[in-house]
């Protein structure tokens, strides 16, 4: 799975810290989801989604 | 502020273990053998691990970051149970191939064997029963 959380970052002016803050979660779950080392949950998924204000399927891209 | 306390407070686990290990040198009324050294090298990274997790622990609650997340308790569960398998064959490696051992302690480990089987089964029932929920437990 690729994600585009680095991008949006940039795009929102979002640091990891500040990311993680507004998901609750640690600064290290963000690293590996920009990495692409960790597949989230559901629920942090669209958690994440929300606060880029768009649908999971465009932060989450599935390969293949 | 009340986690930063709590966080603050794991530090005595750490803590605790470097003092009694500092205790049990001070001591020791004879010079360390191959297997005195082995337990003192390997006390020493745990708690050296234990040090640095705390401190991690302590940097995230500083910057307002959640310590314990789905990540961290998804690793968690896996390194316990790639531990608890492993140390089957722990186990059976010490039993039949390590000599020396009395039959009595053999049968201790036996049951030590036995037990950590019914506890995976008891849990894996419970498991099986009520599902795992994770999402709820942020």
């Amino acid at each position: 799975m690729k994600t585009r959380i680095k991008e949006l970052r940039a795009r929102d002016n979002l640091t990891q810290v500040e990311l993680a803050q507004k998901v609750n979660v640690r600064r290290e779950t963000i690293v590996f989801l920009e990495k692409g080392k960790y597949n989230p949950s559901l629920k942090l998924a669209h958690d994440i989604s929300q606060v880029f204000k768009m649908n999971i399927e465009e932060v989450f891209i599935m390969k293949g | 502020m009340k986690t930063k306390y709590k966080s603050l407070i794991s530090f005595i686990s750490p803590i605790l273990g470097l003092t009694l290990l500092c205790l049990w040198v001070y001591m020791a009324k004879e010079p360390f053998n191959t297997i005195g050294y082995l337990i003192f090298g390997l006390s020493v990274l745990m708690i050296f691990f234990g040090i640095y997790f705390k401190i991690q622990r302590y940097k995230n609650e500083k910057a307002g970051l959640t310590s314990d997340d789905e990540l961290s308790k998804r690793i968690k569960e896996k390194a316990t149970a790639k531990a608890f398998n492993l140390s089957f064959y722990m186990w059976l490696f010490i039993i039949l191939f390590i000599k020396g051992i009395e039959p009595n302690v053999k049968i201790i480990m036996g049951f030590g064997l036995l037990g950590m089987a019914l506890v995976f089964f008891l849990n894996w029932l419970y498991y099986s029963k009520i599902g795992i929920s994770d999402e709820d437990e942020n």
